[in-house]
């Protein structure tokens, strides 16, 4: 999914790159200030029906946008999406909440990390935590036979910083953006935090703030939604990603991601409002209420820089 | 004449029935016809009177006109149950504009360009696209749709005027 803030800091960098030019060579010259500002928002989606099967098709009439509450239904462009390639940070949860279940948990990390790259690009990185801090375990050599011994060398234990480790791992993935590369967290866990500094909230914000999506395994052994597997859902549907159940396997959440990448459609229309800050997000069928439209639940916006 | 009088006999011969139950018979025959026409225009009745009109406006608020519940968010303080959010649109219709509150958080509507809505005992039944049934909603606030494009206009000019030109107005009103 695109991050429109990158976007738009890149559409400023360009529009000011003439600016820095003219005031570095006359500095005699009064100091001319350019202002430039976004006007067209980009969103990455897919959709899914009442079985939560892809839908491969989907044309302008299937959905309208609901951007800051307006209805947008005027689309500039409606295409498939570039992205060909994920790069996946597992997110495990390593606490003592999820002890009983921790050995099979990996055992899926390590399935999903030992599993041959679903593209060229495809990479995939392992963050754990709790007690404090999350670690990092492995990336780029996930799949070496050392990275493996440290994967199996961690243990269950401690308080969940859950929503730490989200932010911490938002601003890893976010370091590693490429063009043409989905970036992926899939998170292990829960989803009952019992000591982070931060909330659900900004977890969620710097999640969307990143630009990656977020895909959970809910390791809760009841098949009845405790608070924690509302809370996953409620994180992976913000981001535009998914949720499952540790009862489906780690692999077909992978295959999940990339049947969505393959599935994303990327739609453009005007900036409706200039109002600076957060703007929510939704796109809701036309007409048929069994579709879904799975997309991130927003995006910042900054007006102008002074 | 000598047609009806013939087919009056085939009457007598069939039924046993003389002119006056024959005529009798010519009522029930007409009502029921009557009858038969009346249904599909009576299941029509709510379908015929249908208004139209477009949802501008969708955001997600407090379920206050129907009932309250609660529901686990990541966006409150721990230990709190947040109220459940219903949907809130803004449908403009030819003469008025309704804001209207869903009775639960997943009760949408297709945000087709044109809806069919009808209002029913205080409440704006929408039509679900082509399906046979209605979603109900309660009525928030309704605005002339003239007033309302006044104020929308109001909105629009007020966003598009630049920041400067006002600040200088003020500027200008205390003298400076």
């Amino acid at each position: 999914m695109l991050s429109h803030r990158q976007g738009w800091s890149l559409a400023l960098v360009t529009s000011l790159f003439p600016c820095v030019f003219i005031t570095g060579s006359a500095n005699d010259a009064p100091v001319t200030t350019y202002h430039s500002s976004a006007s067209e928002v980009s969103v990455t989606f897919f959709a899914t029906d009442q079985n939560n099967q892809l839908i491969d098709t989907v044309v302008n009439d299937d959905f309208a946008v609901v951007d800051g509450g307006m209805v947008i239904r005027d689309f500039r462009s409606l295409i498939r999406s570039n992205e060909t390639a994920l790069d996946v940070v597992a997110v495990v949860d390593a606490s003592e909440s999820v002890a009983p279940r921790f050995h099979t948990t990996m055992h899926d990390v390590l399935q999903l990390v030992s599993e041959r790259p679903l593209a060229s690009d495809d990479n995939i990185s392992v963050v754990s935590f709790n007690g404090l801090r999350p670690v990092l375990l492995c990336t780029r050599d996930c799949r070496s036979p050392a990275a493996g011994q440290r994967l199996l060398a961690v243990k269950a234990a401690g308080p969940t910083p859950l929503f730490d480790a989200l932010v911490y791992a938002a601003n890893f993935s976010s370091n590693r953006r490429v063009p043409g590369v989905r970036r992926v967290l899939i998170l292990f866990s829960d989803g009952a935090d019992t000591i982070s500094m931060t909330s659900a909230h900004d977890a969620v914000k710097a999640i969307i703030a990143s630009g990656a999506l977020l895909y959970t395994v809910d390791l809760n052994e009841s098949a009845d939604a405790s608070s924690g597997s509302i809370v996953l859902q409620r994180m992976a549907d913000a981001t535009g990603g998914r949720s499952f159940s540790a009862r489906d396997g780690s692999l077909n959440v992978l295959q999940a991601a990339l049947a969505d990448l393959r599935a994303s459609y990327v739609v453009t229309y005007p900036l409706p409002s200039h109002a600076a800050g957060f703007h929510s997000l939704r796109i809701l069928p036309q007409h048929n209420l069994n579709l879904r439209f799975h997309c991130r639940s927003g995006y910042y916006y900054e007006d102008r820089i002074p | 004449m000598k047609t009806v009088s013939r087919s009056t006999r085939y009457m007598k011969h069939f039924f046993g029935l003389n002119f006056f139950g024959l005529i009798f018979l010519g009522l029930i025959f007409l009502g029921l016809i009557l009858a038969v026409c009346s249904v599909p225009a009576a299941w029509a009745g709510p379908f015929g009177v249908y208004q139209h009109g477009t949802v501008v406006r969708m955001r997600v608020g407090e379920c206050t006109l129907s009932h309250r519940g609660f529901m686990v968010a990541f966006g409150s303080p721990a230990g709190q149950m947040p109220e459940e959010v219903c949907p809130e649109y803004t449908l403009v219709s030819d003469k008025v504009v309704y804001v209207i509150v869903g009775r639960s958080s997943n009760q949408l509507i297709p945000l087709a360009d044109v809806i069919d809505f009808r209002l029913h005992n205080n409440e704006l039944a929408v039509r679900v696209d082509d399906a046979k049934h209605e979603a109900k909603f309660s009525i928030k606030e309704m605005i002339l749709r003239s007033e309302w494009d006044l104020v929308q206009k109001h909105i629009t000019d007020q966003l598009n005027t630049p920041p400067h030109a006002t600040d200088s107005a003020m500027a200008m009103r205390n003298g400076n």
